[in-house]
């Protein structure tokens, strides 16, 4: 799903001076997934997080937005892996061309080696994260409090209590719940309504602008 | 004006009236807090032999600072010596508490039935005292394996093994009281004492405790003692252990074996390594049993009670007294001290409204490391509001019974009063953190994008492409690379260059062109027959190439076709060309000749494809 980063932010930031932190975070989130060069909203997630790890008790640092000067979206970050790919096959087909051992040669074969290798190391990390995101989406906790409890073929488990603003990782859904899974580990089952997966958050604006 | 003149008044003067001021205020908390006070002392074996160390250990308690001094009474016949002392302060749900913990060596000098006195100490008018304590010392060596040996014989086990009166192997277990409360800890220690070499460190094999539940207290310990007149290796492990019934229980017997080295013949002396033959021998060891007393816990338990034995401590809190609706408040006791905390059960905490509560936390931790078994237990629960107002956490309760004074106790804490302010928990959150207005919203449009991870169609159409090239060029290399190794693909390639260079050479019509071809028909000869003709005569290419394969007509054309080369490279300029370079006539002897070689190399090519 594509959105505008501006207007991601905006939510964002309107829910974050409303005090709404499960909704600031998902959207900023989002917003930082598409322009994550973009300093106004690292430094508004900065605050919605520093906030939520304040509700839950943890000690409140001064706010570290998240650097910002090289980041690259995964759209990005996709096409520099492609481009690399793109400059190894190029090197390398010059080398193949010269069939003789000349020192043109041997430049062509260093260029052709490290961008290959750098360009499959991206695809490589980039590929894992998608399988990852695919297979357990990260999502944002937007009710107050929200209870993961235990599933229904599981043993007994102790309920455990969500925040705001927390991230969360989504796994199987039933009916109107979903597991929720924490550090990977499934923590317990918890109602579809009050989390929102950041790749859906675009769906949200128009929603909650007219709240 | 009381401003004022507590301005005006010199420094020293308002540092002295500080100091009189904390005096006051302390020194009668002091008073107060030098309440319960305590004095212990064990002996770790209650038999041993003339000349053997004794290890005696005095442990002071009071619940307050004060901590009077004290002396090991003296006693004719046993030489005391102090060894070392630890102190340990706690502070705990605002009360101070201070132990010391002394340790003493005691050296028999007289065999005979020793009674080492109380030790009395007094603070403010606290008095406290330890019980006496009885000792029986043994003649020199007698006393070193409490119970008589059983023979010693290997693979019998007994205590003792080797000279009764100075064994070389021996184990003992000692336990630090005979009497105890059900759940009451008690500490054994197993040793092991040697004085002769072994194979590896000898394994203890756990007693069996029919109804006790048992701790390993740290890793074995060695050490070196003296025993009469001989001094051993000790290798000790100590447990804690806890009875879970009442009755007459025993632990033990706890069995070692160790593996020595026994030296069975002397060291031959003709021999360059002179190396005597040593064996290894398994000697089993068996300690005596130790029977324990073990009673129940008196009658009239409190209300509560859930059957915490022990020296316990009870700390109740709360994270925040001030909360918001559907905000958890959480409550946090923890139970500390010496103990069985594992099996004591968690204390009731309840809130004087029907709130929703959870359980997030909790756990026991323990301190195995010492000669005693203590920790803490932790446990969290969490409270949501969901109506404005306030409500409270009652009293938490814990009881517990205390085998030293040998009665209930219990510790109640504060009710803690919670109140609950209306809105989200979020805007609190927002009021206690200060970091800065967030940014302004933006007016702009902004850069769009995709929110999954997934890669856009152009992105991966480019990356496979080049992929693919990638793949396509270097299978090209690879192809090439093998081919350049085939030496029949090299062979034709060195025709090919021979035929080029004829072809160049007669280009250029110039005399020196029919000796360049001249020079390069005999190499063509060995390069299509695989024969080395490199610097060799017309005739010997010739030859070796008939011998490699080449037909007669062949070695004859290729013959012909030297000797006219070389007639026509020796040959006057005018009779072969009427002008040098490009305006030769076309169709002349010469340029046959030259023609007719170039067609011969260029078949001796392509019979090598």
């Amino acid at each position: 799903m594509t959105g505008d980063a501006s207007v991601l932010y905006n939510a964002g930031t309107v829910a974050l001076q409303q005090g709404k932190l499960g909704e600031a975070v998902a959207f900023l989130a989002a917003a930082r997934r598409i322009d994550p060069r973009a300093e106004d909203a690292a430094r508004n997630l900065g605050l919605a997080e520093a906030r939520v790890a304040s509700g839950r008790g943890e000690e409140a640092g001064p706010v570290r937005p998240p650097a910002t000067g090289l980041a690259l979206s995964i759209g990005e970050a996709w096409w520099l892996a492609a481009i690399l790919l793109f400059l190894a096959a190029i090197a390398r087909a010059a080398w193949a061309l010269r069939p003789r051992k000349t020192p043109q040669r041997a430049v062509a074969r260093a260029i052709a080696i490290v961008p290959a290798a750098a360009g499959v190391v991206v695809v490589t990390w980039l590929t894992i994260a998608a399988l990852g995101e695919n297979a357990h989406p990260e999502a944002v906790v937007v009710a107050p409090l929200l209870e993961a409890r235990r599933g229904p073929d599981e043993p007994n488990r102790s309920p455990v209590l969500l925040r705001a603003g927390e991230r969360v990782r989504l796994g199987r859904a039933t009916g109107a719940d979903v597991e929720v899974r924490l550090g990977g580990t499934p923590i317990g089952w918890a109602a579809r309504e009050g989390l929102w997966r950041i790749s859906d958050t675009p769906r949200y604006t128009e929603q909650f602008e007219s709240r | 004006m009381t401003g004022d003149r507590s301005s005006l008044r010199p420094p020293r003067a308002r540092l002295v009236a500080a100091v009189v001021l904390w005096a006051f205020a302390i020194v009668p908390a002091v008073a107060c807090a030098a309440g319960r006070l305590s004095v212990e002392v064990a002996l770790d074996r209650s038999q041993a032999a003339v000349g053997e160390d004794i290890q005696a250990t005095v442990v002071l308690r009071s619940d307050g600072l004060e901590l009077p001094q004290f002396a090991f009474p003296t006693v004719a016949g046993l030489t005391t010596v102090r060894i070392a002392d630890s102190q340990n302060f706690s502070w705990i749900n605002g009360r101070l508490s201070r132990s010391t913990t002394t340790i003493f060596r005691i050296t028999p000098t007289a065999p005979g039935r020793y009674t080492i006195p109380s030790i009395r100490i007094a603070a403010g008018t606290e008095r406290a005292e330890s019980a006496p304590i009885a000792l029986e010392v043994g003649a020199p060596g007698s006393a070193s394996p409490p119970p008589a040996a059983g023979g010693g014989a290997p693979g019998t086990p007994s205590p003792v093994w080797g000279d009764q009166s100075a064994p070389d192997l021996f184990v003992r277990l000692n336990v630090d009281r005979r009497r105890v409360f059900w759940n009451q800890p008690l500490i054994a220690r197993y040793t092991f004492y040697t004085r002769v070499r072994l194979e590896q460190e000898a394994l203890w094999e756990i007693a069996e405790a029919p109804g006790f539940w048992r701790e390993i207290l740290g890793e074995p310990r060695h050490q070196r003692v003296r025993v009469g007149a001989h001094e051993y290796l000790t290798t000790q492990v100590v447990m804690a252990y806890f009875p879970t019934r009442t009755g007459r229980l025993t632990i033990g017997p706890g069995k070692v074996e160790a593996r020595i080295l026994k030296r069975i013949n002397a060291p031959d002396p003709w021999s360059i390594l002179g190396m005597p033959d040593v064996r290894a021998e398994t000697i089993p060891l068996t300690t005596d049993r130790a029977s324990i007393d073990v009673r129940p816990l008196p009658s009239g338990a409190p209300q509560g009670f859930r059957g915490a034995v022990g020296r316990l401590s009870l700390d109740v809190r709360v994270d925040r007294k001030l909360a918001h609706v559907g905000e958890p408040v959480t409550v946090t006791t923890v139970i500390r001290g010496e103990g069985n905390l594992a099996a004591a059960g968690d204390p009731e905490v309840r809130a004087t409204l029907p709130l929703r509560s959870y359980e997030v936390g909790g756990g026991t931790t323990t301190d195995r490391l010492g000669d005693r078994i203590r920790g803490e237990r932790r446990r969290e629960v969490a409270f949501v509001p969901e109506v404005p107002g306030s409500f409270a956490i009652e009293p938490v309760r814990l009881t517990w019974f205390d085998p030293v004074e040998e009665r209930y106790r219990s510790q109640i804490s504060d009710s803690i009063r919670v109140t609950i302010v209306p809105g989200d928990s979020t805007d609190r959150a927002g009021g206690f953190v200060a970091m800065g207005p967030p940014a302004s919203l933006r007016s702009r449009k902004g850069p769009s994008g995709t929110l999954t991870l997934d890669p856009s169609v152009g992105a991966i159409s480019l990356a496979v492409g080049s992929g693919v090239v990638f793949l396509a060029a270097s299978l090209w290399v690879a192809s090439r690379e093998d081919a350049s190794r085939d030496p029949r693909r090299r062979r034709k390639a060195a025709l090919k260059r021979i035929v080029l260079a004829a072809r160049e050479a007669r280009a250029k019509h110039d005399a020196s062109a029919a000796s360049r071809i001249a020079a390069l028909v005999p190499e063509a000869l060995g390069i299509r027959y695989d024969a080395d003709t490199d610097g060799r005569s017309l005739e010997d290419a010739i030859a070796l190439a008939r011998a490699r394969g080449a037909t007669p007509e062949v070695a004859e054309e290729a013959r012909r076709l030297v000797v006219a080369l070389e007639q026509l490279a020796y040959a006057p300029a005018s009779s072969i060309y009427e002008a040098p370079g490009k305006d030769a006539p076309r169709g002349t002897a010469s340029d046959h000749v030259l023609v007719s070689a170039e067609r011969f190399l260029d078949r001796l090519a392509r019979e090598v494809a």
